[in-house]
């Protein structure tokens, strides 16, 4: 019987979610992440959970899995020294970075200043120039760059990187030093930026072949060691490394471009949502994951991630392409504290995972948002299913603390609290939604992470959005997503010239080169020829500085009218999507292709309605607060929960890593999947800006 | 009542020493009574200053207080005074001062204040009573209803639900609600701008007030209630106010190309506010491109003034007057389109307000803003306390030139408090300027401003509104470079705008230099290159000059960013596929950074080679008057530029020029200022210092002259006991350095004196 095991390696936690393929069921474990060994935790999780549910290692076909240790390899800094060679006289590229500074006055005064990824020191200019155009201005100067190159590998870096001025447009002289490297040094690993991240931008491209040269190291050896360790327990799936753009890539790809996996768990979350708001009928939502350090909003459309071009991690920006996520650092930890004449805030200081919210009863004392939540009444005796047992008593005295400071009583104090970050999530939502040119009304909200559930329906009432949707796995939202993930890789090359004077021949020349990347790198991932596509797409824009539309492109059709038609699509795209057209010549600045296969088609068990009545998974009654008063609660047990239950608010529904908070005046409804979708009781009682 | 007695128009000593809470109004009600007509008042307003002291007790400790003035004397007229204050049986005893200047009686109630002022800031914040509920059934703080989280029977509370709701609405929420709903109002703008200043946000700023027109929330603030009375406006329901002349608004706009668009916002035909968004169009007419005419000796040189005007009333468009702006610009659809989307924003910004006053109810919605306008009030009086002298502290620093050979211009700034009052005196600074770098400060932001110094100083956070306003008191002598009388030009005014922040940080950097920063490069230096490139095609490159940063508490003052925040370098790569150039070299110039324990930033230098004829424009700074260092750092170098002709010969320019022409072939060489270094260079850890070394951005030789550090041979070995000995001698043979390193002059390439 095959099964599929998705894995969403967290800071705190590691999610685990195995898929029956032939009942469509799904088993969920949580075990604590290990941040100095990812793999071990990888390991210990995937011994657990099949000694729990009794399956063979060799049933599992394929286990899909985030780049968690990249982005803690890239936060620590645990890198491979890497040596730089650049255009002689631009050796400063990463020291200068783009100069930018914190956007807030004096921003700078207490900026942190990026580390380079590659030192000033383990830098080295070379004597050769090309222009914008391709052309060679300065040829290579061979004996200078031998003993430059010479130097750099003396001095004992691990790697070379190559990131030459418009190596975009002509990569010879990369190529050419890259071959010198080889004859002084053949085994030290050498990138060149050429075949990296190809975009124009010398500082951006010269990180992207620095942190590919820093970071493959340690990728291929997180997955060789998981790759020895499952062979030894006689299991090989397919290993599958998660990617920034929401799809995912073999691990001979990962260990080529590591860059794409970074922050993955963040855009599992929002593939999760996608997959759950289309599946529950809402293609059109916007996803909220709330954990305990962070949350992240994003917009999903059709059933799909908005995307974005460009992540950033620790302060170093990647050219990529990235599922949008609207990162705030509200969390269940949180800390509420009373400042600047009386006035309650909540955050930016965290409680982090150690020693977490006071309730927690690991020494931490200070209020936390989890903590009010206690406070309220809102969560159960226990968390992860009971293995956290809350203190009750020590919520009750971090939260009377602030309840002193602000001269309040205790409930209030924490609704207040609460509310707080209801109004912080709401403005990350509201952000989105104008960032995006979008209403609310007709967007239906995906709550996960294990406070989402706890926020979404006041957020939703605020926001006037409706439904809201609590997937089954509303706790390992990420580990969904990486389930549903399909091989996905962008390939592209910048352009730069305007469109009236692009030369049709040429660009359907470039795009046949990218479609032959883009098939044989869908080959290498093992997609049956048809199974597979490439798609493509321009760039384009009013001069060089307006704003960047990505329209595709059919690049058969550019000849004829084929350049008119795509001006004309842009300007009617951009008049919807920015309000105005420009009175200026449209550049083409990017040509790209997407190579995509679909996704596993996976059938989720689908259950039949039965009777309304929920009074079966009514395990507890507890006093929780709503709007000033106590009231008397039921706690819900979601694994009793069937298709067709109706509940009614107010109620707490309680999982093992998410709890739903089921606001007064309303009804959840169990839908096939399994879903809670969340309704207004009267219809029409969730406009925006009701109380 | 007491028994107390005036015997004189002036107050006694010993009848303060006798004076309790309840008299003390009555003494100085009296005494203003009294002396009003004789002596000249003090700075600021001592009665409103009084009551509002007395007021700020009231509001924080109702009627739990008391105090007495336990010691006074007067020595060479600083009056000093020890208070007592007793709140809830807890006592404080704190020193005021104030300068008497010929009026003994004033100065000892202003030394009072103080005094109490300092004694109320050794009690913890707490909310006035007013935010508080008035349930008299409330049990004690802090104390659980019901346990939470026990299986008892769930106990509905008697008090009624609104009641209780009242205290959990609390201004903080309003705060995060008003901050929420001035992003969108940035977003909504950037979201349909054409420009690259408000599509990435730098050029654009939004600001929600109430409806006194008080920031409530927003990237700046102004006297909205004043400029409607200056200018006889009374705004109703669908009127939307447009404005750019800085002389009509107090400098809320810097320039003509600044505009400003004002929305009154109602709830049910109630004014509730108003929003407010200022934005950067391309043109605005005149005889140079942006408003930056370098010769303009008028703000009528500098395009198309705009006095308040109603661009929308009840709704209605005014298209005749659109009309007639837009046609004496160059760019009318794009300032039409960029308008339309302020209006835009404005809107968003006052459904926002109209949400909240649904929310919550009109009444509560205006309680709450009043209490986060209070809240910022009572956390500034704190700092004003904590963080200022009442010895009035002066700095002064110079911008160089005005472009037109005059110059330099003083900015002088004093400082100090008064109690809970701070005063901020710009006294002492240059006449107007013939030429356009003249800057109408404007008062409102230069408050938030001082917040923000302070907050950063102290680490204390705050929310940032005009509840500070009536704390800070700013003198702005007329026709001065900070306060020109119109129609003085301001097309260049962000040399001036860069340089009083540099000396409100040297000012306050006084009692606090080792929570301040140097000063750095400027602010937004820029240079313009323009002509007809090889396909005969226009072309106009304006780039923004990054440079060296100040030395700082936090650490090294970065090489070559912006000090400006927000802006990005351009990408060569970008460069040379837009405009007719190569550049053929950047990077950090070697010693440029004032030597510290934490260095100041290195300056940049750039080579581009031209390869278009065309006209090129220089506004730089910092060409003469050195960045200072701070606290034993040493001054950053001098900015310079030059031209190269193919031939090497070499044509320096100054730091601002104007439309000069240049040839393809010729090189453009510009170097900008490096930041000032901040602390002993001898504390520097000689590890750090040998890593610049081998890095090349500081020379060996500095090292071993600034620093004393020794480094040996080419591996540039550290020779530890050498640089201790080194260090040691020159530890011993130094003067004492001076808190402000300002250096000599004209040093170029070299960052010491």
């Amino acid at each position: 019987m095959a099964s599929r095991l998705s894995i969403d390696v967290g800071t705190t936690f590691t999610d685990f979610l195995l898929f029956d393929e032939q009942s469509g069921e799904v088993r969920l474990l949580k075990t604590p992440s290990i941040a100095e060994d990812p793999g071990k935790g990888v390991l210990d999780g995937f011994d657990m959970l099949l000694e729990e549910s009794g399956g063979a290692p060799g049933e599992i076909a394929s286990l899909n899995l985030n780049g968690g240790g990249i982005d803690s390899l890239l936060r620590r800094r645990a890198m491979a020294r890497i040596g730089l060679v650049v255009t002689a006289g631009f050796e400063q590229v990463l020291h200068l970075a783009r100069g930018r500074t914190p956007a807030r006055l004096n921003g700078w005064a207490g900026m942190a200043m990026p580390v380079p990824p590659a030192s000033l020191a383990d830098t080295a200019g070379v004597p050769e120039r090309m222009d914008a155009a391709g052309q060679v201005v300065v040829p290579l100067d061979e004996a200078e760059a031998r003993t430059a190159l010479q130097a750099l590998v003396a001095s004992g870096v691990d790697a070379v990187a190559i990131s030459l001025l418009h190596a975009y447009a002509n990569a010879a002289h990369e190529k050419r030093l890259r071959e010198i490297v080889g004859e002084l040094a053949p085994d030290l690993p050498v990138v060149i930026s050429s075949s990296t991240l190809p975009e124009f931008r010398e500082y951006e491209r010269a990180v992207a072949a620095v942190l590919t040269a820093a970071l493959r190291p340690g990728m291929e050896r997180d997955l060789e060691r998981i790759g020895t360790r499952l062979r030894e327990r006689s299991a090989a799936p397919s290993i599958n490394v998660m990617r920034a753009d929401g799809g995912c890539m073999n691990a001979e790809h990962a260990a080529q471009a590591p860059v794409h996996a970074i922050r993955t768990s963040a855009t599992g979350a929002v593939t999760g949502a996608a997959f759950v708001a289309a599946q529950a009928g809402h293609p059109d939502a916007l996803a909220l994951d709330v954990g305990g350090g962070g949350a992240g909003v994003a917009l999903l459309r059709d059933g799909r991630p908005a995307m974005a071009r460009g992540g950033e991690l620790a302060g170093l920006p990647l050219a990529i392409p990235v599922v949008a996520v609207e990162r705030d650092n509200i969390g269940g930890a949180s800390v509420a504290h009373v400042y600047g004449g009386g006035l309650l805030g909540l955050g930016p200081g965290s409680a982090g995972g150690d020693p977490g919210p006071a309730c927690f009863g690991r020494g931490g004392e200070q209020a936390t948002l989890t903590d009010a939540h206690a406070v309220l009444g809102r969560l159960p005796q226990g968390l992860l299913g009971g293995r956290l047992r809350l203190d009750m008593d020590a919520a009750a005295e971090a939260v009377g603390q602030i309840a002193r400071q602000l001269n309040m009583e205790l409930q209030p104090a924490a609704q207040a609290i609460v509310e707080m970050a209801d109004e912080l999530l709401l403005g990350s939502v509201r952000r989105v939604l104008a960032r995006n040119r979008r209403q609310a009304t007709g967007l239906a909200l995906v709550a996960t992470g294990g406070a989402g559930p706890l926020h979404a329906n006041a957020v939703a009432r605020l926001a006037g959005c409706d439904p809201v949707i609590v997937p089954a796995a509303a706790g390992a939202a990420s580990a969904l997503g990486h389930l549903h993930a399909a091989p996905r890789c962008e390939f592209f090359r910048s352009h730069g010239g305007m469109l009236e004077e692009a030369e049709p021949g040429m660009l359907v020349d470039i795009y046949g080169v990218l479609e032959r990347k883009g098939q044989q790198w869908l080959a290498a991932e093992g997609v049956e020829p048809g199974a597979g596509q490439v798609v493509f797409e321009a760039d384009l824009s009013y001069g060089h500085d307006g704003r960047i539309v990505s329209l595709s492109v059919q690049p058969e059709a550019l000849g004829d009218d084929g350049l008119s038609d795509l001006a004309a699509r842009f300007a009617d795209v951009h008049r919807r999507r920015f309000g105005h057209v420009v009175d200026q010549p449209v550049a083409l600045v990017t040509l790209r292709a997407t190579a995509t296969a679909s996704g596993p088609s996976l059938s989720h068990r689908r259950y039949e309605r039965g009777d309304p009545d929920a009074s079966a998974a009514i395990i507890d009654q507890h006093p929780a607060w709503f709007d000033g008063a106590f009231a008397t609660t039921d706690h819900y047990a979601r694994e009793r929960l069937r298709s067709g239950h109706r509940l009614h608010g107010p109620a707490i529904i309680v999982q093992a890593d998410a709890t739903t908070v089921l606001q007064p005046g309303y009804v959840a409804d169990v839908d096939s999947w399994l879903n809670l979708v969340i309704k207004p009781e009267q219809p029409g009682g969730n406009r925006a800006g009701r109380a | 009542m007491s028994d107390f007695k005036p015997h004189s128009s002036s107050v006694s000593l010993d009848d303060l020493l006798r004076a309790n809470k309840d008299q003390f109004d009555r003494i100085f009600s009296t005494q203003m009574a009294g002396g009003s007509q004789a002596e000249a008042p003090a700075p600021g307003d001592a009665t409103a200053a009084r009551a509002d002291a007395t007021a700020a007790l009231n509001a924080r400790f109702g009627n739990a207080w008391s105090s007495e003035v336990v010691e006074h004397k007067n020595e060479r007229g600083l009056v000093t005074v020890l208070c007592r204050l007793t709140v809830d049986g807890v006592s404080k005893m704190q020193f005021g001062s104030a300068r008497a200047n010929g009026d003994a009686g004033s100065a000892l109630r202003r030394a009072t204040d103080a005094a109490l002022a300092n004694c109320a800031a050794m009690f913890a914040d707490a909310p006035p009573a007013a935010v508080q509920t008035e349930d008299a059934r409330r049990p004690e703080p802090g104390r659980a209803l019901v346990p939470a989280g026990t299986a008892s029977a769930p106990q509905r509370r008697a008090a009624p639900a609104r009641a209780v709701r009242a205290a959990a609405v609390l201004p903080g929420r309003f705060d995060v609600a008003l901050r929420n709903a001035r992003d969108e109002m940035e977003l909504v703008l950037a979201g349909t701008a054409m420009t690259v200043p408000l599509r990435d946000g730098y050029g654009q700023a939004a600001l929600i007030a109430d409806a006194k027109g008080r920031m409530l929330a927003g990237r700046f603030s102004f006297d909205i209630a004043g400029l409607l009375e200056r200018e006889e406006l009374s705004l109703e329901p669908g009127d939307v106010l447009l404005l750019n002349d800085p002389y009509a608004c107090g400098g809320a706009v810097s320039g003509l190309a600044d505009w400003l668009v004002l929305m009154p916002v109602y709830d049910e035909d109630e004014p509730v506010g108003f929003t407010a968004m200022r934005g950067q169009v391309p043109d605005a007419g005149g005889p140079s491109a942006g408003g930056r005419a370098a010769g303009a000796a008028s703000l009528f040189a500098e395009g198309v003034r705009i006095r308040p005007l109603k661009l929308f009333a009840h709704g209605e468009l005014n298209h005749t007057a659109l009309q007639l702006i837009l046609g004496n610009t160059r760019t009318p659809t794009v300032n039409r389109n960029e308008l339309m989307a302020m209006v835009d924003a404005c809107q968003a910004g006052a459904a926002r307000i109209g949400e909240l006053c649904r929310r919550y109810g009109r009444e509560r919605y205006v309680e709450a803003c009043e209490a986060l306008l209070a809240a910022s009030n009572r956390a500034m009086r704190r700092l004003i306390v904590d963080c200022l002298s009442v010895e009035p502290l002066a700095f002064e620093d110079v911008i160089d030139d005005d472009g037109l050979g005059n110059g330099p211009f003083r900015l002088r700034l004093t400082v100090w408090r008064e109690g809970e009052q701070a005063y901020f005196d710009w006294t002492g600074t240059a006449n107007q300027a013939p030429g356009p770098v003249n800057f109408f400060l404007n008062e409102g932001l230069f408050k938030q401003t001082v917040a923000m110094y302070l907050i950063a100083r102290s680490g204390r956070a705050m929310a940032l509104n005009d509840g500070i306003a009536p704390l800070i008191h700013v003198t702005l002598p007329r026709a001065t470079l900070l306060r020109p009388d119109a129609p003085a030009p301001l097309g260049l005014a962000q040399h001036a705008e860069a340089r009083s922040l540099d000396v409100l940080g040297g000012a306050l950097a006084h009692g606090a230099p080792d929570q301040a920063t140097a000063a750095g490069y400027g602010g937004r230096p820029w240079f313009r290159y323009s002509g007809r490139d090889g396909n005969d095609r226009p072309f106009v490159l304006e780039e923004t000059l990054l440079g060296g940063l100040p030395g700082r508490p936090a650490g090294d003052g970065p090489d070559g960013h912006s000090q400006w925040p927000h802006r990005d370098g351009t990408p060569t790569e970008h460069l040379e596929r837009h405009f007719p150039l190569r550049v053929e070299r950047r990077g950090a110039v070697i010693d440029s950074g004032g030597a510290g324990q934490h260095r100041g930033g290195n300056g940049v230098e750039t080579v581009y080679l031209l390869q278009a004829d065309g006209e090129l424009s220089l506004q730089d700074e910092r060409r003469v008057a050195r960045p200072w260092g701070l606290l034993g750092g040493g001054p950053g170098a001098v900015s310079a530029a030059w031209l190269e002709g193919a031939d090497g010969e070499r044509e320096d320019l100054p730091a601002k020029v104007d439309g000069i022409a240049v040839r393809a072939g010729q090189r453009l060489i510009l170097r900008t200022a490096g930041g000032g270094g901040w602390g002993d260079p001898l504390a520097r850890d000689p590890r750090r210092v040998r890593d610049d070394v081998v890095r090349g951005l500081v020379g060996a030789e500095r090292a071993r002259e600034r620093y004393g550090v020794v480094l040996h041979g080419p591996g540039r070995e550290l020779d530890m006991q050498a640089t201790e000995d080194l260090r040691d001698s020159m530890r011993r043979n130094r003067r004492t350095p001076p808190l402000f390193a300002f250096g000599g002059r004209r040093e170029s390439g070299r960052g010491e004196s």
